[in-house]
């Protein structure tokens, strides 16, 4: 495939493939797609059809067997672990189910932090408008253990806001929450992507969720067997059930 | 930054960090208290009208401090290298994430350092206040106690503060250095990876180093029958810590196999130990880690006790195979010595007398014993192994085997001593055999020391009575012609004191020497097992959803802690039981027909310590376990 169109994220032939006891385990088989920048892209299928792989491979996390993945206009596979480093601090940020802050660290602390590392100084006030953003105004001194599982993970999409990176990864990002809390989280991620450009890739195994995405990827076997466009949690359900069977 | 996070880090999880900041502040306490002591030594040292005597107290009591201070930050590098080698292990997802959210690999090396530095701050901080506020009664107890006859003069404590505080740190920020290397080499993705199974692998520097151990070991015990018992004690101080090495090298495959073979005959029995059998299987850090210090301690202490023991033995024999005069005279003054000479029913009175020779430079005087050829060879059976004893007469000198083997000197090298004022190069005309309680080890005659030996009183002299006189008769004739200046003892008798005497004192050595690395053991001990049940939380939990007993649970820690620390004290016997008989071999061998001295009490109760150690730990752990789960 060439890729034209202006993309955050480009995977071009990514196969990842590991080995084990039992032998050769394909987690990829030469994938290619471009994320749209600005774009809001849910990941789905069944259990080990590749997707934490493409979430991990795409975030330059994992390192692909075979092909390239492009982040901007800079190739991944080219960079040392320290630019790796750079850049994911620069242009990436993750959410995941859980675990996504560090304990010792306050709300306020853990949103500063890639800020931090990267030895800028830090803008009390934006870091506090980040946290007012997601809902958390007044819980800024609250260490992790102090928060729900909800307000944990809005402190890891506010730490998402406050950075504004290019590319938003989220795994299972609602998995650990309740209904109404995963709305909240997914309307962040919807806002992220549409008011200020963020480019957001999330794996999901709820069709609801995935709703709120403008792309639905479907992966089986380690390749994309299908894409939807803004469809609704009802015909994504029903995609992957074709697929699951 | 990263600086930051270490302090916020300790803070809000201080429990791992406990063992580290115990450690390293007893070794602060230590080495402040050394340095005080120094300090002490060397203004009160300085004071007019000090005696050699007391010279040498002083020089005793700084080395003892010195030796006890060094020992202690030894062992508090390891305790520290274990305590961050876990907390390493326990967060790579918190590190993941760390490095995930921005952090390059040398900003978390930083802040495992930075965790190390924060740990070392606090516990220089109280070791030294500690010590400052400790050290007027450690100088009063050393009085009290008889260790010193001065009274100590504390200087200012700044002095002190600054070396303690350059140790401490120095050793937090070595024993983290290689957890710290590991904590960087954490890849980002581990923050999304559940803790999964430890592997059991060996590095190549472990095999290398954990190889050249064991085989050097190995090559040692090989060339047995070619060593002598002196070789042999020798050995019997060093091996056992290559061996520790060499098996900590390949921990993390040993002692979890070891545990769970031991488990073998109870799994049947309770599902507790088939619980604690199957977590052996797969766990590698927590087995290794509480298994290094019970192997080092057990193995080396346990080799040092023993081979004390056999050496008690050893120089006893040497002593009985040596001895020909039935009696022993012990004299006080000179008096006494002259008038021995003067009892007709002695044949042979030979008098132990030394003096101290100036020996050149910032040395030690050279101790040198007076001995009249014919009296000390018919009384303490002197003999030549190599060179002849006749040139003592020829004003040549004769030295023991162990003295050739510390010095390097042998026959025909010669010695510089000031004698009468004059330097003088004595040459060693003859080496004879060890009797370390009947002779010195440099030998010389009367006439050869001259000027010297007028202040020199006898210390004690061996006699033979004269022929048809009893011995009963001799000593009856002896206690008469010394009322109350002499005490005369049978030589059996003598040299069963001697022997008494030097276990003794061996024992105040070994405390001196394993006190320290004992303290340090017991809380490496406490601290694996602690930090390895915290680890087991989530898995405890599991286990009270599956069903499993309160009591179950807490039996299945016990069994694991037991398992592991009796397969620890299995291995470290086995060190002591090879260097036992490696020395054992070479002294029966030196000796026919002595007979060694097991010391079961003090070896069975380091075995006994160690395992009571890791159950109440492991019991401890397992409540805190409970009352979380």
């Amino acid at each position: 495939m060439t890729l034209t169109e202006p993309a955050a994220v480009a995977l071009d032939g990514i196969t990842r493939t590991y080995r084990s006891k039992a032998g050769k385990v394909h987690a990829l088989r030469g994938v290619t797609h471009a994320f749209p920048r600005g774009s809001f892209t849910a990941v789905m299928g069944p259990s080990g059809s590749g997707k934490s792989t493409l979430l991990q491979v795409a975030a330059g996390l994992d390192k692909p067997t075979r092909g390239d993945v492009v982040v901007g206009d800079v190739s991944i596979g080219k960079l040392g672990e320290a630019a790796r480093t750079r850049m994911r601090r620069a242009s990436m940020a993750f959410v995941f189910q859980s675990y996504n802050l560090l304990d010792a660290l306050t709300a306020y602390e853990n949103v500063a932090l890639p800020a931090r590392l990267a030895g800028q100084r830090v803008d009390r006030a934006a870091v506090l408008g980040a946290l007012q953003q997601v809902g958390l105004d007044g819980l800024a001194g609250r260490r992790p253990s102090e928060l729900s599982g909800g307000q944990q993970q809005r402190v890891a999409i506010a730490r998402a806001l406050h950075a504004r990176p290019a590319v938003l990864f989220a795994d299972e990002p609602t998995g650990a929450l309740d209904r109404a809390t995963g709305r909240q989280v997914l309307e962040l991620l919807r806002t992220a992507a549409a008011d200020h450009g963020q480019t957001i890739v999330m794996v999901t195994h709820d069709p609801l969720a995935a709703s709120y995405a403008r792309t639905v990827l479907f992966l089986a076997d380690g390749q994309i067997v299908g894409r939807l466009h803004d469809a609704d949690a009802s015909r994504i359900a029903t995609a992957m059930s074709e697929l699951e069977r | 930054m990263m600086l930051r996070i270490s302090r916020q880090t300790v803070r809000h999880s201080w429990r791992p960090y406990l063992g580290a900041f115990i450690a390293l502040a007893c070794g602060v306490v230590l080495i402040t208290t050394t340095v005080l002591l120094v300090g002490a030594v060397e203004a009160t040292g300085d004071r007019a009208g000090i005696s050699a005597d007391e010279r040498a107290q002083l020089a005793d009591l700084s080395s003892l401090f010195g030796t006890m201070a060094g020992v202690s930050l030894f062992m508090a590098l390891f305790v520290v290298a274990s305590t961050f080698g876990f907390v390493v292990a326990t967060r790579r997802r918190e590190l993941g994430l760390l490095r995930l959210v921005g952090a390059t690999p040398r900003q978390v090396r930083r802040m495992v350092l930075g965790e190390a530095l924060v740990v070392a701050v606090l516990a220089t901080v109280v070791g030294s206040l500690t010590a400052t506020a400790l050290a007027p009664a450690v100088t009063r107890l050393l009085r009290a106690r008889g260790v010193t006859s001065l009274d100590l003069e504390l200087p200012a404590p700044y002095v002190a503060w600054a070396v303690a505080a350059g140790c401490g740190m120095g050793v937090a920020l070595l024993g983290a250095w290689r957890a710290s290397r590991r904590a960087s080499k954490i890849a980002p993705v581990a923050a999304l990876q559940e803790a999964g199974f430890e592997r059991r692998r060996v590095t190549a520097w472990q095999f290398v180093i954990g190889t050249l151990c064991l085989g050097g070991v190995a090559a040692a015990f090989i060339a047995v029958p070619e060593i002598t018992p002196l070789f042999a004690l020798i050995g019997a101080v060093l091996l056992p810590e290559v061996v520790v090495v060499g098996l900590m090298c390949f921990g993390g495959l040993i002692f979890p196999k070891l545990a769970a073979l031991l488990a073998g005959p109870l799994v049947r029995r309770d599902v507790a130990a088939r619980l604690a059998r199957d977590h052996l299987r797969t766990a590698v850090r927590t087995p290794a880690s509480l298994a290094a210090p019970v192997v080092a301690i057990s193995a080396i202490a346990g080799s040092m006790i023993l081979a004390l023991s056999f050496t008690a033995d050893w120089t006893a024999a040497l002593d009985r195979e040596q001895l020909k005069a039935p009696l022993v005279v012990e004299l006080d003054g000179g008096q006494a010595a002259s008038r021995l000479s003067e009892v007709p029913e002695l044949e042979v009175v030979d008098l132990r007398r030394a003096v101290d020779l100036d020996h050149g430079g910032d040395t030690e005087p050279l101790t040198v014993e007076a001995v009249d050829l014919a009296a000390t060879s018919a009384a303490r059976g002197l003999t030549a192994v190599r060179g002849d004893l006749a040139s003592l007469e020829s004003g040549e000198i004769a030295i023991t085997e162990t003295y050739t083997l510390d010095s390097g000197s042998g026959l025909g090298d010669r010695l510089r001593v000031r004698i009468g004022g004059e330097w003088q190069r004595l040459e060693i005309g003859a080496v004879v055999r060890d009797a370390p309680d009947l002779y010195g080890e440099v030998l010389a005659s009367p006439s050869l020391l001259g000027p010297e030996l007028r202040g020199a009183v006898p210390d004690m002299a061996f006699v033979v009575p004269a022929d048809g006189v009893s011995i009963a008769a001799a000593r009856a004739a002896v206690e008469d012609a010394q009322p109350g200046t002499a005490t005369v003892h049978e030589a059996a008798e003598w040299i069963d004191g001697v022997e008494s005497e030097t276990r003794a004192a061996n024992n105040l050595g070994l405390w001196v020497l394993l006190g320290p690395s004992a303290l340090y053991a017991g809380i490496a001990i406490v601290n694996a097992v602690l930090i390895g049940s915290s680890q087991r939380r989530r898995e405890q939990r599991t286990l009270a959803l599956l069903g499993a007993t309160a009591e179950q649970r807490r039996r299945s820690a016990l069994w694991e802690a037991g398992l592991v620390g009796a397969a620890a004290v299995l291995v470290g016997g086995m060190v002591v039981a090879l260097v036992g008989w490696m020395v054992g071999h070479t002294i029966r061998g030196a000796v026919p027909g002595v007979e060694l001295t097991l010391p079961w009490l003090p070896l069975g109760g380091i075995g006994a310590t160690c395992l009571g150690l890791t159950l109440v730990a492991a019991l401890v752990g397992a409540r805190t376990g409970r009352a979380v789960a």
